[in-house]
């Protein structure tokens, strides 16, 4: 193909791109444009999903798959993460705790036998101190950064879940009578975001495609509502952060469109640098 | 401590996984290791690859369970596609593919799909049933060529001996109408386009 297929040749390929069924530039093509554009991630990822409903052969796993993926978790430096810390006096003394580094020079030593005399026991005892301090450390070490990472994965699953929520509530309320939305464009024409909105003021946003802004500024949703005097007016609807996501919000004036601009973190009073824009439909 | 997880939904279950609770993904397992077994063996026409495979996307689903987003999908479908993408690397790895074809053949016979919708629920089986008689025999084998076996449509076209124009309209058209239909039967949830 030496050629670039145009929007709705692209468009008409997602299906067999969602299927791993197109080979070559086409394929390459087809990733570039669902990696820059929300609506085609969407339509693959729904594709996907259709497919998997394709008639499966179902067979019952056998018991040694449960027992395979045991053994694999035991042997996962993860898994040792749910044990609890093990009280000091029951530290291995040749090894340390599972999936703990080996700690350079914190070998332990062997206690030499009790005809030493005191002076040669007290520096044995001094050191096998200093050795149970030091696998402490390193034990506590390593589950402060296992905690860390657990904390990590929960939080980015959670968000997940919250974003989720988000989008199923927008994707409900956009069926509903009476529903409207806006795409919101920048400049460029990409899409930056969108907006669904019932009558009741109930408003979300979602699908945010906006680059993340550096440290100290955030962006912010203006609804455009009518001023009373035949003009229109910005109606703060929130500060949406760094990187946007999708979040939900109420305007409780009739809206006839949105604005995303850039401001310093905190938010502004008044939109500044604007940096997408779209009318409800 | 279990009775919640039985009750529990795909998404929770995935973050009490990312809790390392190993009864999660032994609930996880007990709802679609059949599926996904099947799937694989399918594809791979061996069970003991299929086992081996099966194994790894749980295991990576233990190791790294926010790769699962649940916006964008449901949790039968990422390990389905999973069990696919590592199938296919596999059969891709290996030079005969017409052996592959042969043990499809044979291991047709043992596949029991109703068998899989027999433990969902009966009116959403229903629905899935329903959406997937829509497609005709055509579209459905040009599918199912491409997702199970891993094939290109123009290699679609070649084991079909049809022009690849029309693979392209079927595998097209007949997806789109089972996810239209899958959505509409609220089966799978809605794609939010704008209207």
């Amino acid at each position: 193909m030496d050629r670039e297929l145009n929007r709705e040749e692209l468009d008409a390929l997602l299906p067999l791109y969602a299927l791993d069924a197109l080979e070559g530039e086409e394929r390459a093509q087809v990733a570039r444009y669902v990696a820059r554009d929300a609506d085609a991630r969407a339509e693959v990822d729904s594709l996907r999903e259709a497919a998997s409903f394709m008639p499966h052969p179902t067979r019952h796993a056998p018991q040694s798959l449960w027992t395979g993926i045991e053994q694999a978790l035991a042997e996962s430096p993860d898994t040792s993460r749910e044990t609890p810390p093990a009280p000091l006096a029951a530290l291995p003394t040749r090894s340390p705790a599972p999936g703990a580094e080996p700690v350079p020079g914190a070998e332990p030593v062997p206690v030499m036998a009790s005809t030493r005399a005191s002076r040669g026991r007290s520096r044995v005892f001094a050191i096998a101190a200093a050795v149970v301090l030091l696998l402490a450390v390193s034990v506590s070490a390593v589950l402060g950064v296992v905690v860390a990472h657990q904390q990590d994965r929960i939080d980015a699953l959670a968000n997940e879940m919250h974003h989720d929520t988000i989008t199923r509530q927008a994707a409900m309320a956009s069926t509903m009578p009476g529903a409207h939305s806006a795409r919101l464009t920048a400049d460029s024409g990409t899409t930056a975001g969108r907006v669904v909105m019932l009558p009741d003021g109930s408003g979300w946003f979602l699908h945010s495609d906006l680059a993340a802004l550096p440290v100290g500024r955030t962006y912010q949703l203006w609804a455009v509502v009518d001023d009373g005097a035949g003009g229109t007016r910005y109606v703060s609807v929130g500060v949406l952060g760094r990187e946007p996501d999708a979040t939900a919000f109420r305007v409780s004036a009739p809206v006839s469109g949105f604005v995303v601009s850039e401001e310093p973190v905190g938010g502004a009073t008044a939109p500044g640098a604007m940096v997408a824009q779209g009318s409800m439909a | 401590m279990t009775d919640d997880l039985h009750a529990a939904s795909d998404a929770a279950l995935v973050v009490a996984v990312a809790r390392f609770r190993e009864e999660a993904l032994a609930e996880v397992y007990r709802r679609h290791a059949d599926v996904a077994f099947g799937a694989a063996c399918r594809i791979l026409g061996d069970t003991a690859l299929a086992q081996d495979v099966v194994q790894d996307v749980f295991v990576k689903l233990w190791n790294d369970p926010e790769r699962f987003d649940p916006a964008r999908g449901s949790l039968r479908a990422f390990l389905l596609s999973g069990v696919r993408s590592r199938s296919i690397d596999i059969i891709r790895a290996e030079s005969s593919r017409r052996d592959r074809e042969v043990r499809h053949g044979r291991l047709g016979g043992e596949t029991d799909y109703d068998l899989e919708l027999e433990v969902m629920d009966l009116t959403m089986a229903e629905h899935v049933r329903a959406s997937v008689a829509l497609l005709s025999d055509d579209e459905r084998r040009a599918i199912e060529l491409a997702y199970f076996g891993g094939h290109s449509y123009r290699e679609v076209a070649e084991i079909l001996e049809q022009p690849e124009g029309t693979v392209k309209s079927r595998i097209r058209a007949g997806l789109r109408r089972l996810r239209d239909s899958l959505v509409e039967t609220g089966v799978t949830g809605s794609v939010w386009t704008e209207s």
